[in-house]
């Protein structure tokens, strides 16, 4: 180490074993902000001067978020060493460090690098998995989440990546998936967060699984798109199933449609559902309740 | 009164110019740009290019840019600039000395420049400034200068700066 360098470190030292255990605290941070500065500094510094340097510092004892910074600084290099280092680290890595490391894969976005994020993703755990959806996610690489998606035998895996492509508007992706695997929650979800007013519309109508149904009915009202009422109505007057009635209802109810309410309200004959009717109404504050209240005390209704 | 103090830093900079010992200004001479408009000089380069150029604009008396000519740097020449032509490193030094590591665009700019100078003084005085500044900015602009610089030493610098322990 150079003699000046030795000798600052020797004065420092001293001054923070003389001090208050807080200034330790300071030195020790102080220091390693400095490495994390020199790191970052080497994105100015040509690649094949930085690369070793930083290779060094990631096969030493630094901290894991020193080691972060890294993989960053590799994934910022537009060099093959700096691509094989990452896959390496992705590949054999261990805890945080492989997790990072397939991300900083997605920072990179070197197309080779990424076509070996499918065999990562094959062989990993839970963690491993969502890291290289992730990674997929920053690199905008839909085809690789779709892929993913479409040869899920897990449900739990198929879920994250359809939440994946939703977060990316992936939506013909999306619809190809409705089509090739039917209607589910993680698709009801997915168009939820993808703001998909029409795909939910398809699976609110559609009746051959009830459960997806319900659930895609009472998103409809979440989402309360453009046509939401009309097909929320539609389906509470059109169905049967007390089930997919009271999703209806709800979804009216959290979309705030008091009229819709009140029509069912004037063409029900069953005093029960009347009641209830009435009820929501009221809970919904409308003042149109008042309209009917003052109706029904009036013997109109 | 400023045409004359002008016309005083013309004078000072032909005289210098003429007393010759090389084309370079000494060391024992202290830049003096009190005079609003750019000034320019040229100092030996660190880097792989053999000279660098600085341009200066001083505003009511007071320097508030320095631009840098070089591979990586604005390559904008402003006409009508006071050429100061070849300087010693030192002289050039002692200048921006006296702002480099001031928490301001000049500061920055200062450290920029400081690393663009041959020999090892101003890596000397840049490592100072990384080491015990009082602000971890400053520090952070002082090692993002020597990145930038090109310089094998200051490489090493930030080399030894990585891996400490």
């Amino acid at each position: 180490m150079h003699t000046r360098l030795k000798l600052i470190f020797v004065v420092l030292a001293t001054f923070a074993t003389a001090s208050l255990n807080a200034q330790d605290g300071n030195s020790a941070s102080d220091k390693e902000e400095l490495q994390r500065i020199a790191l970052e500094a080497l994105i100015h510094v040509p690649e094949e001067r930085a690369l070793p340097a930083v290779m060094k510092l990631l096969e030493g004892d630094g901290s894991d978020e020193l080691k972060e910074s890294a993989l960053f600084v590799l994934s910022q290099m537009d060099h093959p060493d700096a691509s094989t280092a990452l896959l390496s680290y992705a590949r054999t890595g261990s805890g945080d460090a492989q997790i990072k490391a397939i991300r900083m894969i997605g920072i990179n976005g070197d197309e080779t690098v990424l076509a070996a994020l499918p065999e990562i993703y094959a062989s990993g755990d839970d963690d491993v998995r969502e890291a290289v959806l992730e990674a997929y996610l920053i690199a905008d690489n839909v085809d690789g989440v779709f892929t993913i998606a479409m040869n899920a035998t897990d449900e739990d895996d198929y879920e994250e990546a359809v939440q994946i492509l939703a977060v990316m508007d992936a939506h013909e992706q999306l619809a190809q998936l409705r089509e090739a695997k039917g209607a589910s929650d993680a698709l009801v979800q997915a168009y939820i967060i993808s703001d998909n007013h029409t795909e939910l519309e398809l699976l609110a109508r559609d009746s051959s699984n009830p459960d997806v149904q319900v659930e895609a009915i009472q998103a409809l009202g979440v989402v309360d798109g453009p046509n939401a009422e009309v097909v929320l109505l539609d389906i509470y007057k059109a169905s049967a199933d007390e089930d997919v009635r009271e999703a209806a209802l709800q979804g009216l109810f959290i979309g705030d449609h008091g009229q819709s309410v009140l029509e069912l309200y004037r063409a029900s004959s069953n005093a029960k559902e009347k009641g209830e009717l009435l009820e929501m109404l009221v809970i919904m504050d409308s003042d149109l309740a008042m309209e009917v209240i003052d109706q029904a005390l009036a013997g109109d209704q | 009164m400023a045409r004359l103090n002008r016309i005083a830093s013309l004078v000072l900079v032909v005289l210098l110019a003429a007393a010759g010992a090389g084309s370079e200004i000494r060391a024992a001479e202290m830049l003096n740009l009190v005079d609003d408009g750019w000034y320019t000089w040229r100092v030996a380069s660190v880097s792989e290019f053999e000279e660098d150029q600085f341009y200066v604009l001083v505003k009511s008396g007071e320097p508030r840019k320095i631009e840098i000519v070089g591979h990586w740097c604005s390559d904008r020449k402003h006409s009508g600039a006071v050429d100061l032509g070849l300087l010693e490193t030192d002289v050039s030094i002692d200048w921006l000395q006296q702002y480099a590591g001031k928490r301001s665009d000049l500061g920055s700019d200062a450290l920029a420049a400081m690393s663009r100078h041959a020999g090892g003084r101003a890596l000397t005085i840049l490592i100072d400034i990384v080491e015990s500044d009082a602000h971890m900015d400053v520090r952070e602009e002082a090692v993002f200068s020597m990145a930038n610089s090109g310089s094998e030493a200051a490489f090493n610098y930030i080399d030894r700066l990585l891996m400490a322990d």
